[in-house]
């Protein structure tokens, strides 16, 4: 399997927390989780592969090459091509749900079988009801399910999740795991969590922060 | 598809819409009335100078023993006058006229009131005022002949007209300085209040030009209806300004004050679309200069 992701001797250096020499390597393909408590740098590791934050010391290799300040172009063409579940959802609450997953796809320029696709999303996650209410109506839970649909919406080769467990309930978890892992045939996939390894039923690579 | 510029109009600087339509009414009517202002005061003041300092006045006075200067000598200068095509007018001051400006109006010919022969020459070239006055010495059989060109005594005034110029166009600096630096400002502030969901977009993979472009045209858009409007208000107390202060020195041109308020119709229009291009390029360089230094955190 090709490399994608490859992180050599990095260190990310913050006020609070240090992470120090981190080595590892994501092949597509891979189903790769992070586990850690609270306040051990999981964040901070998501915008290491969202890009939003570069290594303080050492190198992160994309598809072989090592990224630097100077790349943006490349670093943009790869933020396009990823799809992001945060913690926070910063979802436009005035904004219906079928608005919010439209403007992921306007950003990242997918032209091509985007409303039939929105639809497929909204039909798995059991959206379809909610399509046209308004963000702000809507139950953490539900606002959780949005966040995951406007990630998955542009098919992305990587995604990258923040807890995406948060605030769904045991069956929705066991749906968004599924949807996961089958999106993960086509790429790979990156999970940020405390306790998850019950509910997957993959192979998966972990790196435990807590050590 | 929905409009993303429709997500950054909503979201940054929502609330505080009216307050954007005030102030870039305020700021954009102080902009045109100082423009409106130096342009025409340009109007008023430079034609005025510009037609007067032409003039040069030339004094002939008669000898002791003569009352007035001899009309045939009147009449040789009037000749000369009159054929000289290198002039571009003249005009010779009746007695009558500098009686009535001394206040001796009432005093009759037979007073022991002597006048000169006073007239007005009109030309810019100093060699044909030169030749004008080494002729009237040889037609005036040698009385005394005084110039006086008013260009020497106008020196005093231009530099006055040009320093209210140079205040009027440093506080026109002054405040578009002013309103680039507020604008930035409330800009900066809205982003920075909205930072994590702009950080969202860039996660997602807006460019930072896109953003900076998208930002713009919505600010810009919260700030036309004020621009506008504000426009309008300086147009009709331009019109109001023109009928009050403005002075037509060329006073055979009727449609003079019709003229100026289409040029400044004009220059109005010229102004916004300045005001536009300008706006948008510095906002968009602005914001750019601000996403790109966001482009990563630091850590």
């Amino acid at each position: 399997m090709s490399e994608i992701i490859n992180l050599k001797n990095v260190s990310l250096i913050l006020e609070k927390k240090q992470i120090y020499n981190l080595n590892f390597k994501i092949n597509n393909g891979d189903f790769f989780l992070v586990n850690g408590k609270n306040a051990t740098g999981k964040s901070t590791l998501l915008k290491l592969f969202c890009l939003k934050i570069l290594p303080s010391r050492g190198g992160f290799y994309l598809n072989g090459k090592k990224i630097e300040s100077s790349d943006k172009k490349f670093i943009l063409e790869y933020r396009k091509k990823i799809g992001v579940i945060l913690q926070n959802d910063y979802l436009i609450p005035f904004f219906t749900v079928y608005e919010n997953i439209e403007l992921a796809s306007e950003i990242q320029n997918n032209k091509s079988n985007f409303k039939s696709r929105i639809k497929q999303i909204l039909d798995w996650l059991g959206l379809k009801q909610i399509e046209n209410t308004k963000i702000d109506k809507l139950s953490k839970g539900e606002k959780q399910k949005v966040v995951i649909a406007r990630a998955l919406i542009n098919n992305p080769k990587i995604i990258i999740a923040d807890q995406p467990e948060n605030f769904l309930d045991q069956s929705t978890v066991r749906k968004v795991f599924f949807l996961f892992e089958s999106l993960n045939k086509q790429g790979t996939t990156i999970i940020i969590t405390s306790n998850l390894e019950k509910i997957i039923t993959v192979n998966y690579k972990t790196i435990n922060l807590d050590q | 598809m929905i409009n993303y510029k429709n997500v950054l109009k909503n979201i940054l600087l929502k609330e505080e819409e009216k307050f954007f339509h005030g102030l870039s009414f305020i700021i954009t009517s102080l902009i045109a009335i100082h423009i409106v202002i130096y342009f025409n005061f340009y109007k008023f003041s430079s034609n005025w100078i510009e037609l007067e300092s032409k003039k040069t006045t030339f004094i002939l006075t008669n000898n002791f023993d003569e009352k007035q200067v001899p009309l045939s000598i009147k009449e040789n200068i009037v000749d000369y006058l009159f054929k000289n095509e290198n002039l571009e007018d003249f005009k010779v001051l009746e007695s009558d006229i500098i009686k009535e400006s001394l206040g001796l109006s009432g005093v009759n010919n037979f007073s022991g009131l002597n006048l000169p022969l006073i007239f007005q020459v009109v030309s810019d070239k100093q060699e044909v005022i030169d030749e004008v006055y080494n002729n009237l010495l040889n037609i005036s059989e040698n009385r005394l002949v005084e110039k006086h060109e008013h260009e020497d005594q106008l020196f005093e005034i231009g530099m006055v007209v040009s320093r209210i110029k140079s205040i009027i166009f440093i506080m026109l600096l002054f405040v578009l300085i002013l309103f680039s630096f507020l604008v930035m400002n409330i800009v900066k502030a809205a982003l920075i209040a909205n930072l994590n969901f702009v950080s969202m977009l860039q996660v997602m993979g807006a460019s930072s030009l896109e953003l900076a472009k998208n930002i713009s045209v919505s600010i810009f858009k919260k700030i036309l209806p004020g621009t506008l409007l504000g426009l309008l208000f300086i147009f009709l107390i331009s019109i109001v300004l023109i009928r009050i202060l403005g002075s037509n020195f060329n006073f055979f041109d009727s449609t003079y004050f019709s003229q100026l308020l289409v040029s400044n119709f004009f220059l109005l229009s010229a102004f916004m679309v300045f005001f536009t291009c300008s706006f948008l390029f510095f906002l968009t360089t602005y914001l750019f200069n601000f996403f790109e230094n966001r482009f990563f955190e630091k850590l």
